[in-house]
């Protein structure tokens, strides 16, 4: 069973107050034990549920260590069906691609070496786009 | 009826598109193999899942081999080679074309369906001389299902086809386990999950959670396909099981919603051997997401 917290409730470290508890709620509503019929199922959903509120209260009382990783309980070799957001869910949060600083920065600098290798190119008496 | 249940291909990890493809790919030439290279049209996305749920519990790591196939006869592709869970899968498919296309001669698409089931029938006499009690177990089912389609009795109908993804789920979980035979031994516990293959409770408890996530999902996929077939079932005058009530599309769509999170409560108790994260997208995020290109009567892309 994963140990990091964020995993536990399928939602990113940086995630607000607001999201971490409608993740925990929605959680609750999903695995309370009242949901199964068969004693068994209901037993491991109880230990899902003590797993769930044991994360909700290490992240609102402000105890997870931040090195904790990030956990895919889903990956190749991922055992367990915990409710693990994928991270390209929410790309606007989470994947460094949709991150609007970054991109325009690289941009830019992108730009820039493409106008210095043109004025290099014309120096010498050739072309950038005849070269390429 | 078929092709719903898939996953949300923005949504998955390269690696797991790849597993996808490798299962599907698999299932085709099994399906070639076991009933004829012309019946391989017959596979869908629904039983690829159901393969792939099955095979995340197999203990025996799946083996991938490299094959050309007959439409990019050059490109060698990953496919997951023979598998019981594979034969299963297969025998299904020819079941289901058969019974389907049997159902379009009847109203729909009575040349197509003809041909297409004739195409079939010898295939399918033969899975159902194989799995006997199965095979008639879905028909008797289907048969339960037409009767409610013509009004002869008012049970609900998406329970009749729960009750038969019920028994596939179960029913393959059976032969799953019967075909491994596991020695404790082999295997260290690096948890206190359960394992189906650490007791017979535990097995029986897979079993019953698989079995109740095919149920749900066997509703699910009768009311999407009513829901994709309402607007034309309403204009040529046909039955469907949605026409009857006033406010029919919310009325589904809220009954979706309740099996996508059965099916989504049931699977996530269980500990998964592989494929996790690609069952999770197809119950997590491809369900929803064919409900809302239904519900909007957009086209379902291709995977």
């Amino acid at each position: 069973m994963s140990n990091n917290p964020y995993s536990v409730l399928g939602i990113s470290p940086g995630a607000s107050e607001e999201e971490v508890r409608t993740a925990y709620r929605e959680l609750v509503r999903k695995y309370h034990p009242d949901q199964f019929q068969d004693e068994r199922a209901k037993e491991l959903a109880e230990a899902k549920m003590r797993e769930i509120n044991a994360a909700y209260d290490q992240i609102t009382l402000g105890n997870v260590q931040q090195t904790t990783q990030q956990h895919s309980g889903w990956g190749h070799g991922g055992r367990h069906w915990t409710h693990h957001q994928s991270p390209y869910s929410n790309p606007q949060n989470q994947s460094p691609y949709y991150r609007s600083s970054g991109s325009e920065e690289s941009c830019c600098q992108t730009l820039s070496c493409l106008c210095c290798a043109d004025s290099c190119c014309e120096c010498m008496g050739g072309d950038l786009c005849l070269c390429c | 009826m078929f092709g719903y249940v898939r996953p949300e291909k923005p949504d998955l990890l390269m690696r797991d598109f790849a597993l996808y493809k490798s299962i599907y790919c698999g299932l085709c030439k099994v399906i070639g193999k076991r009933i004829g290279q012309l019946q391989r049209f017959t596979v869908t996305y629904d039983m690829t899942f159901l393969s792939l749920l099955l095979l995340a519990f197999s203990t025996v790591e799946p083996v991938v081999k490299y094959e050309g196939c007959v439409l990019n006869p050059f490109k060698k592709k990953a496919i997951v080679a023979e598998h019981p869970v594979l034969d299963y899968a297969a025998d299904l498919s020819c079941i289901f074309a058969y019974e389907s296309m049997k159902d379009d001669a009847k109203d729909e698409k009575p040349i197509r369906g003809r041909a297409l089931s004739l195409l079939l029938r010898r295939s399918a006499n033969k899975v159902a001389r194989e799995r006997p009690a199965l095979v008639s177990y879905i028909r008797e089912k289907l048969s339960q299902l037409e009767a409610i389609e013509k009004g002869f009795t008012i049970h609900d109908p998406t329970d009749c086809f729960g009750d038969i993804l019920a028994r596939l789920f179960k029913d393959g979980f059976d032969m799953l386990v019967a075909s491994e035979v596991v020695s404790k031994c082999d295997h260290v516990a690096v948890s206190n999950d359960p394992r189906w293959y650490e007791s017979e409770q535990d097995a029986d408890l897979y079993k019953t959670l698989l079995g109740d996530a095919g149920h749900a999902l066997g509703r699910w996929v009768y009311l999407i396909d009513a829901l994709d077939d309402l607007k034309r079932d309403l204009a040529k005058n046909n039955w469907n099981p949605l026409s009857k009530l006033e406010n029919g599309r919310e009325v589904a769509e809220k009954r979706l919603i309740e099996a996508e999170e059965t099916v989504d409560r049931n699977l996530a108790l269980l500990t998964y051997e592989r494929y996790g994260g690609l069952v999770y997208n197809i119950v997590t995020i491809g369900l929803p997401a064919t409900r809302s290109r239904v519900m909007l009567g957009e086209p379902l892309p291709n995977i």
